[in-house]
């Protein structure tokens, strides 16, 4: 498993998650007008929703190092320790979260634990489907599209965005550890694909 | 390689499903809060979706640098040379990019029902120069990092980059994004530098970065020529605009104003020319009042920009097409009242008020008591109403001294002090 852990780079997303300890600390409550199709033409948003997006990267890219002939022919299986280590990631993110909310920097930082997990199941789930480049402009994009479109015309946001969600939100929460837990699947289940997308 | 062929394998083809339904959109959504009929706007609403633009098509030519990257175009044995191997993958980004502009240009004028004009030009190149500048560093960055991280990266750099400091408090970088915050009216034209100073610094990067693989020798120099252009274009972007406030400097726009009529003549930007008799009607009707009321009418009524100066028989006014009549009679009504200083600028505790001789001059014009009660404050209501019950000679004395006294920042008068 050495050259499975080498050849993966899993130490970066490590360094992923510290980014994103450092970005939410950093975020804080600061927020800014960004353009929505809402009836002022704008929406403050916390600079926090994007937070998450390190950790999301580093996790995509981690899976992309692949040596395809090796796995495929080898006895370990390797698609179980990719699940354990994102898994493992996914847990030490939310850790982060609850760590820079309770220590009072930012209240929002849970939302962003959830968050990460959302973004990262979007990206395993695009991954498996359209392969990993489009799968971090997948991450990324959901977040600039939902600025856009998801906020209601009482500058509520919708609920489908979960991002945009406030921490405490039953059924964003229960959505992003469904798209978390289909993402790890499809990780597990299948290769990303290559064709198309390239 | 063909064109239909580099755009059917580039991934401006799946951008564009994304990128040319949101310029529409976008330019719409601005398109709300512009003047309709003027041409100006039409280019500076297609200039507003430049963050999803340059955005995405960023990360399309980082893609196209990753693909050339994986297949190691770079070290094969050359049969074209590198620029032409680059041009051609960005040759549907920079497609996309043009498409997504025009596309713009096409949804404002169809939403403003008039076409693009000579002065929106500026922000129309300086959007596009934008956009070709950070194609050529989203290029750059995808032949140097994994694809995976530097699409997304670019895409989410970009947008953060030419949305969040629109609402920063740092003035300065407002003005560096490429967004063009600042909008035009039909009186005032947004410097010219404000167009200038974001092309210097992301044209400086881009060149800078474009030199960098260029066959220059030796390494150091074209480093160092490289970093120069950069340093250069950042530093006189920043110098450009470091004095700047939250608004980009606007100068007075010349040429576009049409005089008609008499008593009191009517002077409009063009964009207003079909409006002409309505605004002459309301103004006859408003200074037959105020003569009657005692105060010298104007010859000419004129909307045009603070920054012009006006002879002195000359009211400003600022009427809008959308007005009613019964507002357009407010609008004149209240041209009697010359520009004044911002007294609280300077003292939060001035005292003086205008309030007085503004509900005064409503009710002077005809507007209905009801009307002019709801905006006033109480106080100053009573003020106007005892004024009203004055001698002509005493209410246009305590008028007057009104307005000197807001001229010089001093405390108003009560219309019975005025008038002993």
């Amino acid at each position: 498993m050495t050259l499975w852990f080498a050849t993966r780079r899993w130490w970066l997303s490590a360094v992923g998650l510290l980014v994103f300890l450092f970005a939410a600390i950093g975020a804080g409550e600061h927020q800014a007008d960004l353009p929505s199709f809402t009836p002022i033409g704008s929406v403050t948003v916390k600079l926090m929703l994007f937070s998450p997006i390190p950790v999301c990267l580093a996790i995509l890219y981690c899976l992309d190092r692949r040596l395809p002939t090796a796995e495929l022919t080898g006895i370990r299986r390797t698609g179980l320790a990719d699940q354990a280590v994102v898994m493992t990631v996914g847990g030490l993110a939310l850790c982060i979260a609850v760590l820079v909310s309770s220590s009072g920097h930012a209240a929002s930082a849970q939302a962003a634990g959830r968050n990460a997990l959302f973004l990262m199941g979007l990206g395993m789930t695009v991954r498996a489907m359209l392969g990993s480049t489009a799968a971090g402009a997948a991450s990324v994009g959901w977040l600039a599209l939902v600025t856009l479109v998801g906020y209601g015309g009482n500058l509520r946001p919708y609920a489908w965005t979960v991002v945009l969600r406030g921490a405490n939100d039953v059924v964003s929460g229960a959505l992003a550890c469904s798209m978390f837990a289909v993402g790890l699947a499809l990780t597990g289940l299948r290769a990303p694909k290559t064709r198309g997308l390239n | 390689m063909r064109f239909l062929t580099s755009f059917r394998i580039s991934s401006a083809k799946w951008a564009a499903m994304l990128l040319l339904p949101a310029v529409w959109f976008l330019v719409i959504e601005w398109a709300r809060f512009a003047q309709v009929g003027f041409g100006t706007a039409v280019a500076e609403a297609a200039s507003f979706p430049v963050f999803a633009i340059a955005a995405l098509c960023s990360a399309c030519a980082t893609w196209e640098a990753g693909r050339l990257r994986r297949s190691r175009i770079w070290s094969l044995a050359p049969v074209h040379t590198r620029l032409r191997v680059a041009a051609n993958a960005l040759l549907p980004v920079v497609t996309l990019a043009c498409a997504a502009i025009g596309l713009g240009l096409v949804a404002g004028s169809v939403d403003l029902g008039v076409l693009p004009d000579g002065a929106g030009a500026s922000s129309i190149a300086s959007t596009l120069a934008v956009v070709l500048s950070y194609i050529i560093i989203g290029f750059s960055l995808g032949c140097v990092v994994h694809r995976t991280l530097a699409a997304p990266l670019m895409l989410l750099g970009v947008y953060l980059w030419m949305t969040v400091p629109a609402s920063s408090n740092v003035m300065w970088i407002r003005h560096l994004t490429g967004e063009q915050i600042t909008s035009s009216t039909v009186t005032d034209s947004v410097s010219f530098t404000a167009f200038i100073a974001p092309v210097l610094l992301s044209g400086g990067v881009a060149i800078g970065l474009a030199l960098l693989s260029s066959t220059i020798r030796p390494k150091a120099l074209r480093g160092g020529v490289a970093m120069s252009c950069a340093v250069v274009g950042t530093l006189l972007a920043y110098l450009m605009v470091a004095n700047w406030g939250p608004d980009a400097p606007m100068i007075a726009r010349t040429g576009a104003t049409v005089c008609a009529q008499s008593k009191p003549k009517i002077c409009v930007p063009r964009e207003f020319e079909p409006q002409i008799p309505r605004f002459h009607k309301a103004a006859t009707e408003v200074m037959l009042r105020l003569k009657t009321a005692g105060l010298d009418a104007p010859d000419t009524l004129a909307l045009v920009s603070k920054r012009t100066e006006v002879s002195s028989t000359t009211w400003r006014f600022d009427p809008s097409p959308e007005e009613s009549n019964e507002a357009l009679r407010v609008t004149v009504a209240l041209s009697a009242i010359p520009a004044l200083p911002d007294c609280f600028a300077d003292n939060e505790g001035y005292s003086g008020s205008k309030e007085g001789i503004r509900s005064w001059l409503l009710l002077t014009a005809g507007v209905d008591r009801d009307t002019v009660a709801s905006q006033a404050d109480p106080k100053q209501m009573r003020s106007a109403i005892a004024a009203l019950k004055m001698s002509k000679t005493s209410q246009i004395r305590w008028f007057h001294s009104t307005i000197r006294a807001l001229k010089s920042c001093s405390a108003t008068p009560e219309p019975a002090d005025a008038a002993s």
